[in-house]
């Protein structure tokens, strides 16, 4: 790193591959602190020796920045006293956790307080420059080592209940009452599934604007520039009607568009002023009528050409119709890319793309992109992520971004005309009736009900529960690690590593989300444990977290699965709850209540014959599942135990085979009418 | 989603608040002299009043939640710590006190630890004056204390603590001698502190001479004599750190009265039965100092011999000790005992009285407070708070004819109807001598609200292991509803940055929801017919309690917690153990039993859970409490058990390639190295799983877990893996 002071600016450069990367202070106004300035910039020279572009600028940002507009505030004179100095650390300190200047979270302020800038202090201190004596204010910070909570993904949120009405059964979804496997695959396939549905209206909105833009670019290119130029030069001089203006072009309501569309691109083309086609000066063009730019008008008109569905084109105004097809970007059409770049590199955060900026150079398309997220104090160029993020794009993305380019490209020119620093931003369009960088929040373009956003076109994206307040692009990149995961580790793995029915290893390397909805789902599953344990059979269901006595069971039976007898006082417990249901069956010597009348075993005995017929009959291919042959052995046991009473004369009381056989007659007799109805089934293998 | 929001960022305030006012802190004191955010009240005031986390209140120019420290104690010699004598010394010890609250040291102290460092260090000075010919501590301070005289105190500490440090049991027989005459009073049994027959009936009667006995007033032994331990305190000029267990347990010989059990049963809390943690005198006797609070004290002689170093050279000098406390520490160790561990609850204890809990939230909860809020409803407060004490009675009588009686039953015919439960027309038993069988026949509706408070924290409690701190200060807000569940936010116990803590949300079944939920509608109930005067700020507490008293409120501290917890067990009242005493529950105790319970059943895959529903940072943390903490003796099995599986593990997926821990790999060769096989599977499955069980009991396998905390690609990877550590036999 290499610094001048030059005009009361330094001049920070870092040397690069491609060239060397400038960074500028200002210090007018500071010539009583000039020492002390020149020297800090030796220490932060000093101590970016052999350090990366990213440490040395971190080092300019988050000090030098810093320290500099901590001079100028408010009068702040040169400490010549201990005292002092110990006054001018510590209003310091306290300007650089509070200042507004620069955007960033207080965590991250604290983190750069530690380092770099306490190391940089105490070497001013080594170097006598500030005295020795100071005591330089210290931080520490501990935290919990993660923070799941902080990291959503997208996935489905049920509807919630006001809170004050605990009491009725709940609102909670207790999902966490899934077999292992079931839970991680509900998760999976519910960020997929969100997933896709954003890859498929983003990319179905933008080729949508892709071919529109091209549509309108060809209608233009019908008409020549002398052609235009003719008319406005007419225009300049004698004020024109529509009727006049008619008459000058042909133009019919049918073809109006083509000439709409050349002006509009003749104006870009021509003009330096940024809100040259705001909706207020297309108005007051008198080449066209204003009548068509009120409802209907064009919109209806250009509705015939879109590639957009119709329902969703509809919805815009006239204007933002003819925006669309002019290729000029609004906030929406960006969320739309933002989100398509994201799905393709989810290390993309949205406000680094949003402000991301172009520099064409030598033919490359060289992507810088910042870190202009709220959560960070500065935006600074990534010098090597840049290089690198450049080489892996992946093909949509760069055609993406390749789109972005072309269709800018004339907005861009007028912007450059203009001086406009916005014209190397990589998203410029219309945006509060001028044409600059996107500036307004994607999110709300994305899913803000009231206005014309993603959402509001395309309600496919609401009805998949990514509308307001479900959709953001954290969660959004959250997801897709998520996914990306599941896509690496494959499903088998996963459920072996974390499962509890296989209790072999936890060596689960996982991203937080999915540890931090494991864990809870762990805690909650082993809270309604201790809850059913504690609370009678009856009051369990009330008690619990289950809706139903479903849930309540399946929760039951997995947890007997899982816990093995005697391996610990809750398995114990459990299977000591479980058995006791058994002794109560038990009693009654195994046997099962049943109860029987002609019509039921009728169908029973049909049935038997029916099965047993067909297996013989179709061997090969037809097995009767556990169900059926536990039927049929009943029926033949029934049958069996009426004729043969001599054989049953033990149980004759227990199964009361007087009554029994008066039934099993008169179900002999059914049985051959039903057998018949019988006979008319198929079974086809396609079930 | 706003309000949650607003709050995040209050914390990030209270963050930056804390971060400015520390380092002026720090710069402060040397540029300025003794001043400081935390010191509430003058430096040079006998008593420091310091802030304790935010918590502390200015009420009437009364501080309340503060950190008080007092200065002016009385020492054994009788004088005072501010005498002028001493003043030298006083004020270095203040000095010395400052630099460590305000972290000069480099070391960040928090508000509690602090207190417990003056309090340590005034019982050095206490000790010191106690022999003060020796050394003389108005001239010389702490500079006399060599070696050899730490090196004693320490022993004397690890055998009977500061009671016998202080030769309390001594001083008091040399008073009786020095009044009576006569011979020496004589210990028959010198360790266990046991008179003689005929000493001991010399003490009673010296006691009964001087009227150092007093009837008790209420509770179960109203009526019974005891030894009036302040009176005799103040004869012998003992602090309170003298007057502890061991105090009441030597004095107990004396107490015919309470000759029936041997339990020492402590005349404070209001119980049925004496607690799980009741000791017998003798055990109390005999029982050693804790290795912990032995190791704490060194801890804090060494900050101590620290902070000298800030100090100017007259203050720097008073102060010095010219012993090193780690050699007295290590010398002593080996008589103090091991530090008592919270008990285990047994299982079907901790089961029944969820279930009672359980039951009376949900069934019951609701009914008791809207009835009581309906009867508040009626009750004017500013009358009722001029009016004396037969008018305020019939002014609620009066309050309860007018409640329009609604349906205050309940669901399902099951339960009893909460009118057979309740008295529904006693707000308030009075009278001190209240029997616990006769309250639990017919409840207050005062009484049911006590109950009631109890089953709501046995249901946080057992569901959520928390610790009591955590507890005690919960938010009103403190309940959040996510898609997936209810969710408690609180403010983690520890993991601090001096008073900074961190506030952090954990899950919560339906049923401590909603006890959670009761709660926050008692605290609104009560504060709304509280007097201006005494009402808390809105949403600000979650537990705002009523009192005997309408029109006042209380908030928490640990005691009180403990003593609805108790009203509750006594209320469930589940037989009493055979010795005579019963299990009442203790949020440590709750929190103990949920983490091992959860490891038991879970084992190694619940182990990252478990530490994250703790609070812990690391998932050794966790580790090494399991294994601490452990009831019985099950824990090696399961750890083989786990070893065991891990190897099949390794056998069937690894060894073709494939990342595995170096530690199984290790352990997968040393078993087959002792069968001089080449697999696993072809060694008898009894045989090496009884070889590793064999390893692990006699100690040289050893699992150690750690936590992951990798950037591996483009995102934060996070779990918990397991090493095994296999010792060489000689270090076995």
């Amino acid at each position: 790193m290499k610094y001048s002071v030059a005009n009361n600016v330094i001049h920070f450069s870092l040397d690069r591959a491609d060239g060397p990367q400038n960074c500028f202070v200002c210090i007018e106004g500071l010539k009583k602190f000039k020492n002390l300035i020149l020297s800090t910039c030796e220490v932060v020279r000093d101590k970016s020796q052999g350090r990366s572009n990213f440490t040395c600028m971190a080092n300019i940002y988050s000090f030098v920045k810093v320290f500099v507009a901590f001079l100028k505030y408010e009068n702040i004179q040169l400490p010549s006293t201990e005292h002092q100095w110990q006054n001018f650390v510590l209003s310091f300190f306290n300007y650089y956790l509070t200042n507004s200047t620069f955007r960033s979270s207080t965590r991250s302020r604290m983190v750069s307080w530690q380092h770099p800038t306490r190391s940089i202090l105490m070497e001013l201190q080594n170097r006598n420059i500030i005295p020795i004596e100071l005591l330089i204010p210290k931080i520490r910070l501990s935290s919990e080592s993660y923070r799941a909570g902080s990291t959503p993904i997208l996935k489905t949120i049920s509807k919630r209940q006001n809170l004050n009405e605990v009491s009725d059964k709940i609102l909670v979804s207790p999902n966490f009452s899934q077999r292992d496997e079931d839970f991680m695959k509900t998760i999976e396939l519910d960020c997929r599934q969100k997933v896709r549905v954003v890859q498929e209206v983003c990319l179905k909105h933008w080729q949508a604007l892709v071919n529109d833009q091209s549509f309108s670019k060809n209608d233009a290119d019908k008409i020549s520039n002398e052609e235009i130029d003719r008319i406005f030069l007419v225009g300049r001089k004698n004020k024109i009607t529509r009727a006049n203006f008619y008459k000058l072009t042909g133009a019919t309501c049918e073809n109006e568009h083509k000439w709409l569309f050349a002006t509009i691109k003749r104006i870009i083309y021509l003009s330096d002023s940024p809100t040259c086609i705001s909706s207020l000066q297309l108005k007051s063009l008198p080449y066209f009528s204003r009548r068509v730019f009120q409802t209907g008008g064009y919109g209806r008109i250009l509705s015939k050409q879109t590639d957009m569905e119709k329902h969703a084109f509809q919805q815009l105004s006239t204007f933002q119709a003819v925006y669309h097809f002019s290729g000029i970007l609004s906030p929406r059409d960006v969320a739309a890319i933002c989100a398509l770049l994201i799905i393709e590199h989810p290390k993309f955060n949205p406000m680094s793309l949003k402000f991301a900026k172009i520099t064409n150079k030598s033919g490359k398309w060289n992507l810088h992109v910042t870190d202009g997220d709220s959560q960070q104090v500065f935006s600074v160029d990534k010098p090597r992520a840049q290089s690198r993020k450049a080489a892996v794009l992946s093909p949509l993305a760069c055609k993406l971004i390749g789109d972005v380019i072309t269709i800018t490209a004339p907005v861009r020119e007028l912007l450059k005309r203009a001086r406009n620093q916005d014209a190397d931003y990589l998203f410029i369009g219309m945006s509060s009736g001028r044409l600059k960088r996107i500036t307004t929040s994607l999110i709300s373009a994305f899913t803000q009900p009231n206005k014309t956003s993603l959402c509001k076109l395309y309600p496919e994206l609401t009805a998949a529960g990514l509308g307001k307040n479900e959709f953001s692009f954290a969660k959004l990149r959250n997801s897709l690690g998520v996914v990306r995961w599941f896509d690496t580790g494959s499903i088998d793995e996963m459920s072996r590593c974390l499962g509890n029915s296989k209790r072999t290893t936890i060596e689960h390397y996982l991203p937080p989300v999915l540890l931090g909805m494991w864990n809870t789902r762990i805690i909650r599953r082993f809270q309604n444990t201790l809850i059913v344990l504690a609370s009678d059979r009856k009051s369990s269901l009330t008690l619990s977290d289950f809706q139903s006595e479903e849930e309540l069971a399946d929760f039951v039976a997995q947890l007997l699965f899982e816990y093995k007898d005697g391996s610990s006082p809750i398995a114990s417990r459990l299977h000591a709850a479980l058995s006791s249901e058994k002794s109560v069956k038990t009693t009654t010597n195994g046997l099962i209540n049943l109860k029987i009348c002609d019509e039921s075993l009728s169908y029973l005995y049909a049935f038997k014959d029916y099965v047993t017929q067909k297996i013989s009959s179709e061997s090969s291919d037809f097995a009767p599942d556990d169900l059926a042959t536990g039927l049929i052995e009943l029926g033949r046991l029934i049958q069996y135990a009426c004729e043969n009473r001599k054989d049953f004369f033990a149980l004759s009381e227990v199964l009361d085979l007087n009554s029994l056989c008066k039934i099993h007659e008169k179900a002999k007799v059914k049985k051959v009418h039903l057998s018949k109805e019988f006979e008319k089934f198929e079974i086809t293998k396609s079930f | 989603m706003t309000s949650r929001k607003s709050i995040a960022s209050l914390r990030e305030d209270d963050l930056i608040i804390l971060a400015l006012d520390d380092a002026r802190g720090q710069i402060n004191a040397r540029m300025y002299g003794y001043q400081a955010k935390w010191l509430l009240s003058d430096y040079h005031s006998d008593v420091w009043i310091t802030a304790y986390r935010g918590r502390e209140k200015c009420l009437d120019g009364k501080w309340s939640n503060s950190i008080n420290i007092n200065w002016n104690i009385c020492l054994p010699n009788g004088k005072s710590l501010a005498d002028p004598i001493y003043k030298n010394f006083l004020s270095s010890l203040k000095r010395s006190a400052f630099c460590v609250r305000s972290g000069l040291i480099g070391q960040s102290y928090s508000a509690k630890k602090w207190e417990f460092y003056v309090r340590s260090i005034l019982k050095l000075v206490e000790w010191v004056t106690f022999h003060s010919n020796i050394f003389i501590p108005e001239k010389y301070g702490l500079q006399l204390i060599g070696q050899k005289e730490l090196d004693d105190l320490f022993s004397q500490l690890a055998i009977g603590s500061w009671f016998y440090a202080m030769d309390v049991p001594g001083r008091i027989l040399r008073e009786v001698k020095k009044d009576q005459g006569g011979e020496k009073l004589a210990f028959l049994d010198k360790a266990n502190l046991i008179l003689s027959n005929h000493s001991a009936q010399r003490v009673i009667r010296w006691l009964e001479d001087n009227r150092y006995y007093k009837v008790v007033q209420a509770g179960p032994h109203r009526g019974r004599s005891i030894v009036d331990k302040e009176k005799l305190s103040s004869l012998l000029f003992l602090s309170n750190s003298c007057q502890g267990r061991r105090f009441a347990a030597f004095l107990r010989q004396f107490e015919s009265d309470f000759h029936f059990t041997e339990l020492l049963i402590p005349m404070g809390p209001d119980t049925e039965y004496p607690s799980q943690n009741t000791l017998t005198v003798m055990e109390t006797l005999q029982s050693r100092c804790s290795i912990k609070s032995l190791e704490i004290f060194h801890d804090h002689l060494n900050t101590h011999k620290e902070v000298k170093r800030l100090l100017s050279p007259l203050h720097a000098r008073l102060n010095s000790i010219n012993a090193i406390p780690n050699k007295s520490y290590s010398r002593s160790k080996g008589i103090a005992k091991p530090t008592t561990r919270t008990k285990f609850i047994p299982f079907d204890i901790g089961v029944a009285y969820l279930n009672v809990a359980m039951e009376w939230v949900e069934f019951y909860g609701d009914g008791i407070i809207s009835y009581y809020a309906e009867w508040l409803k009626n009750v004017d407060i500013i009358e009722y708070s001029l009016a004396g004490g037969t008018r305020r009675s019939t002014i609620v009588k009066m309050a309860q004819q007018r409640i329009v009686h609604k349906e205050f039953a309940f669901q399902g015919g099951r339960y009893p109807n909460l009118g057979s439960l309740v008295d529904m027309s006693i707000l308030f038993r009075r009278g001190t001598n209240r029997r616990h069988k006769e309250i639990r026949e017919k409840l207050s509706l005062g009484d049911a609200i006590s109950v009631l408070i109890g089953a709501c924290v046995i249901t946080i409690g057992l569901l959520k292991p928390s610790r009591s701190d955590e507890l005690t200060h919960l938010d009103h807000d403190c309940l959040i509803q996510k898609e997936d569940g209810f969710y408690i936010r609180f403010t983690l116990g520890k993991s601090n940055v001096q008073d900074a803590y961190q506030t952090v949300e954990k899950p919560i079944p339906r049923i401590t929801a909603k006890s959670l939920q009761l709660l926050q509608k008692l605290g609104r109930v009560v504060n709304m017919n509280c007097l201006v005067k005494y009402r808390q700020a809105e949403n600000q507490k979650l537990f705002i309690l009523p009192t005997d008293s309408i029109g006042r409120c209380m908030t928490l501290s640990d005691g009180v917690l403990n003593q609805y917890i108790d009203r509750f067990c006594d209320f469930a009242n589940f037989p009493a153990q055979p010795n005579g005493s019963r299990w009442y529950l203790r949020i440590h105790e709750m929190r103990k039993w949920f983490l091992l319970l959860l490891f038991w059943a879970g084992r190694y895959d619940v182990l990252e859970a478990a530490r994250w529903i703790a609070g812990h940072t690391d998932v050794k943390h966790i580790h090494t409490y399991i294994q601490r903490e452990f009831p019985g003796e099950e824990l090696p099995t399961i750890e083989a058990e786990y070893a065991m599986e891990r190897l099949i593990d390794y056998e069937e997926n690894h060894i073709l390639g494939g990342s595995a821990e170096p530690g199984i790999v290790g352990l997968y060769k040393n078993v087959l190295t002792y069968f001089n096989a080449a697999a696993l599977s072809l060694i008898p499955k009894v045989e090496w799983e009884s070889y590793i069980s064999e390893l692990r009991m006699c100690g040289r396998l050893v699992l150690e877990p750690h936590s992951i905390n990798a950037l591996k690609h483009n995102g934060e990877m996070s779990g918990v893996s397991v090493s095994f550590i296999l010792r060489a036999e000689e270090d076995a």
